[in-house]
């Protein structure tokens, strides 16, 4: 499985990574905003998901998400973030998320998003 | 049988220490598995100029800042609870996590007053202790004290009514 990791926070992003492979999800791209994200996508790059925090320099959460839906990528994205503002969490799900991880958050809460997203994840 | 109306009134120093202490309180156990508890305000040794504090404001029906302060062991040791950084100084990866754990408290402290509207800002990191923080007039700061492993760090709010 390969997950694409978006966050301009490295420590954030060694967070998660250190979650994802405690979940057995060694393949994990990491972007530190939303171009260097986009740039990762290529002809034989295919990524199962996409975690990505929302607060970004150059291109944010919600505006990446907008180009992978535009560019016809369907894979799960699901939106790392503090922000919980109902306005906002609905800007992100019209823009093409499949669901939220609030911070902070535990390893039980992570796996249980993950299924979700991925009904033939299996931990392990 | 008329209806019967009743309004709690809950003031808004209430409203945020409540929020604040108990954000901070999840962040600890979730992000680090510890727990951690307010303690009255620690005695004072030697004046230490080794403390770091990471401070954002918040604006909206309620305005003002929150800031979390500990001494720079207890920054190295949170980073290395949360990834396992190991460093015996203060370097840049130290500072993102203190950022991290203003950002974390302070968003969850938001997240319990969604109904004032708030918005918040990126967090500040800088090297001085919560002694350093002035507050202007009108503004009465509330320091809450908590024990984390051996080391004490302290949450400070500044908040008030717009």
């Amino acid at each position: 499985m390969k997950v694409l990791l978006v966050d301009d926070s490295g420590v954030m992003r060694k967070i998660i990574a250190r979650a994802l492979h405690a979940l057995w999800i060694e393949d994990v791209i990491e972007a530190a905003d939303g171009v260097e994200a986009l740039a990762k996508f290529g002809d034989d790059v295919v990524f199962d998901l996409v975690l990505t925090d929302w607060n970004m320099p150059n291109m944010n959460g919600l505006e990446l998400t907008t180009a992978i839906r535009a560019a016809g990528h369907k894979m799960p994205i699901i939106m790392v973030t503090t922000e919980t503002e109902k306005g906002q969490v609905l800007k992100a799900i019209q823009a093409g998320i499949n669901d939220y991880l609030v911070k902070p958050f535990d390893q039980e809460t992570l796996m249980k998003k993950l299924e979700k997203a991925l009904p033939n994840y299996q931990p392990g | 049988m008329g209806e019967v109306t009743m309004t709690v009134c809950v003031d808004t120093d209430t409203i945020v220490r409540d929020a604040a202490d108990a954000s901070i309180r999840e962040v600890f156990s979730m992000m680090i598995g510890e727990a951690i508890d307010a303690i009255d305000e620690p005695s004072l040794g030697p004046v230490s100029t080794e403390a770091m504090t990471v401070l954002l404001g918040l604006t909206g029906e309620i305005q003002g800042s929150i800031s979390v302060s500990l001494g720079e062991a207890a920054a190295i040791q949170w980073t290395k609870a949360l990834i396992d950084h190991e460093t015996t100084e203060v370097d840049q990866t130290v500072v993102d996590a203190v950022g991290e754990l203003g950002n974390m408290v302070v968003g969850g402290a938001k997240r319990r007053m969604a109904r004032n509207g708030l918005s918040m800002s990126l967090p500040t990191v800088f090297r001085a202790g919560h002694g350093s923080l002035v507050f202007p007039t009108h503004t009465t700061p509330v320091h809450i004290h908590y024990r984390f492993g051996h080391f004490v760090l302290t949450l400070v709010i500044a908040m008030r009514r717009a």
